[in-house]
Formats: structure tokens, sequence, C-alpha cells
């Protein structure tokens, strides 16, 4: 069986996932700038990753994993020597103008709000929101079936109470 | 899960955020360049290395005395420690990339403590040389083996290349201690982050 090109394969799997990928990349990151670059991370690293994809997961759990592995990575780097996101939102509960300009850029309210959470709550219910299983989320996450629901009972709680405060 | 007004709810708000449009072509042009730069602080680093190797080749090709000797033994160990290192840890930083985000978390978690490890065998292996290379110039010129000229000139390099190491060493070292402080934050568990719900 041949292969199709590397770039048809990539193209159709932009194509199927590339808003997925866009709501972890706005997830993990809001300020725009930023979410650029976080989202040009995780096509280098699908584009590099997908040759060697031979169907062990499904595709989708293929995609999330990198997603979420290179949002992490950003994450972890991009404070150093500045103020962290997380920082701000703990510390001033006011709007900030970066929030401002994400709601005129038409994103939603929730976004503001799943980014507001801590990070494992963030990851189950950015999964969850996508519509995966919770096998799957646990396939993503490398966690329990359990695990996954007591996460989710959790973020829910919590987006709910950040959602109220931003209505 | 459909039964489920409230997450419904979320999921129909959810979905309506979407990405900007993009070619094949304009993913393919960003992949590439990203690759690119990659490469380039590859080479950067393996022709780094050749040049340690090269410059403690020609010190001793003009000078075979046995403490040149052991120098150049240390560096070119030091060196191919440091190639071997470089291999692994790019190799690591691609490959782990589709394992599950534990698994990820646990292989980053490695990496930055490799990282600090051979950042503190680079320090030690800094010292040694510098043990070996210091007296061995300094009664090279009392002895009157090598002019001023000579004797300046080494002394010299030797500070650059030692200031070169701590400020690189430096560097890598608040780096992958940062990193691993954020990824230690990031994992607080989701039950002490949010006892008040329980």
């Amino acid at each position: 069986m041949q292969l199709e090109p590397l770039e048809q394969r990539y193209a159709r799997l932009w194509e199927m996932f590339g808003a997925s990928i866009s709501r972890v990349a706005g997830a993990y990151e809001s300020r725009p700038e930023l979410r650029e670059d976080l989202l040009q991370e995780i096509r280098l690293a699908i584009w590099i990753a997908l040759p060697k994809f031979r169907g062990d997961s499904s595709l989708r759990t293929f995609v999330f994993r990198i997603a979420h592995n290179r949002a992490l990575t950003h994450i972890w780097r991009r404070k150093r020597g500045g103020k962290s996101e997380e920082a701000e939102h703990l510390h001033d509960a006011r709007p900030n103008p970066e929030a401002t300009v994400i709601q005129h850029t038409n994103e939603s309210r929730l976004m503001t709000a799943v980014s507001q959470l801590p990070i494992p709550l963030r990851q189950v219910i950015m999964l969850a929101l996508e519509e995966l299983p919770y096998t799957e989320i646990g396939a993503v996450l490398g966690i329990s079936e359990g695990n996954v629901a007591v996460r989710v009972n959790r973020a829910r709680k919590l987006l709910r109470e950040n959602l109220g405060g931003t209505r | 899960m459909n039964a489920d007004p409230e997450m419904s709810s979320w999921r129909a708000e959810w979905r309506v955020i979407a990405p900007e449009p993009q070619t094949a072509d304009q993913l393919r042009r960003l992949a590439t360049k990203q690759q690119n730069r990659l490469r380039t602080w590859q080479v950067g680093e393996l022709a780094a290395a050749l040049i340690f190797l090269v410059f403690s080749g020609g010190l001793l090709w003009r000078n075979p005395v046995p403490e040149v000797w052991l120098w150049a033994a240390i560096v070119w160990a030091s060196t191919f420690a440091a190639i071997a290192f470089s291999i692994w840890n790019w190799r690591n930083l691609w490959s782990s990339d589709v394992k599950s985000v534990t698994e990820f978390i646990a292989t980053y978690k490695k990496r930055c403590l490799a990282t600090l490890r051979a950042l503190r065998f680079g320090l030690r292996f800094l010292a040694v040389q510098l043990a070996i290379s210091v007296p061995w110039l300094a009664m090279s010129f009392t002895t009157k083996r090598i002019s001023s000229v000579r004797f300046f000139t080494a002394a010299g390099i030797l500070t650059a290349f030692t200031a070169c190491l701590l400020l690189f060493g430096r560097h890598y070292r608040r780096a992958a201690q940062y990193e691993l402080d954020e990824l230690n934050k990031s994992q607080e568990s989701p039950e002490t982050l949010s006892m008040d719900l329980c």
C-alpha cells in the first residue's frame, strides 16, 4: 500500500483537527502573538511525528497528545524572566487588557474561563469539551478513567464558578 | 452525555472558536522554517564541538608533552560526552511528543534532571582541566619554556574559554531549573488545588 504524501496527510489532519488544536493553544496561551508561536510549535511537532504514526492509538489521541505535550512545554518555558499569566490571573481578578482583546476578537468567555483552571483540570475539561470519551481522555493524559471522572467533576465545578465571575 | 444540558451548551460555545484557515502550502513552509532553525542550532553545537577538538589537537601536535596529552584527553572525553548528550537530548525531545501527557511529563522531568547533571559534570571537568592547565602554564612560563607573549596569549584564551563555559553553564542551569520548577508547579495535584471543592 502506498502512503499518501506527507503534505496531503498533514493537510487532511489539519482539516480534521485544526480547530481543536487552535482551541488547545487558546486555552493554554491567551496572548495572540504567543498563541501563534505555540500553534507553530504544535504544527511542527505533528509534522515531525506524523510519518512515524502507525495507528497504535487513534489519530485523534495522537494529535491531542502532541498538542497538549507541546503546550505544556510552551508554558514551562515562556515565563522565564517575566510575570506568569497564571500569576496575573491569581493576583488580579479584574479583566486585563489581553482578556478584553480576546473578548473583542470574538473568542468566547468560555475560553477565558477554561484558561483560568489549574492545568490538570484544564486538560480534562478541554478534552471533554472536544467530546472525547473518558477512555480516550485517559489515553491522551495517561491516567485512569476513574481519575478522569474525578477531574472532570472538579473542573466543571470550578468552571461554573469562573463563568459566574465573568458574566 | 447528550442528556447533560450544561455540558452540551458549553460544547456548543466551545466549538464556535475556530482557527484561521491555512493552506497545506503555508503549513509546510512554517514547518520547514522551524525545522531549519532547529537544524541550524544543532549544526552550531556540532561546529562548537569541532572547534574544541581541532584546537586541542593542534596544541597537542605542537607540544606533545604528557601534561598536554592529559589535558587533550580530558577535552576530547568531555566534548564527545557533550555531543552524545546533545544527540540524546534532541532525539528525546521530539520522540516523546507522542507519549501520553503523564509519560511526557516524566520524560521531560528526566530530561531537565539530566541537563542539570550534565552541567554539574561539565563544571567538574572544567575544574579538572583548569587544575592541569593553570599550573602547567605557570610552570612553563617560570622555567622560561614559553615566551611572555605565548604565556599571555594562552592565559587570555584560557580565561575567555573558562568565562564562556561558565556563562553558558549558568544560562543552561537556570533554564533547566526554571523549567523543572514550572513543571512541578503546573502539575500540582488538582486535589491540592481545589480542596475547597471537595
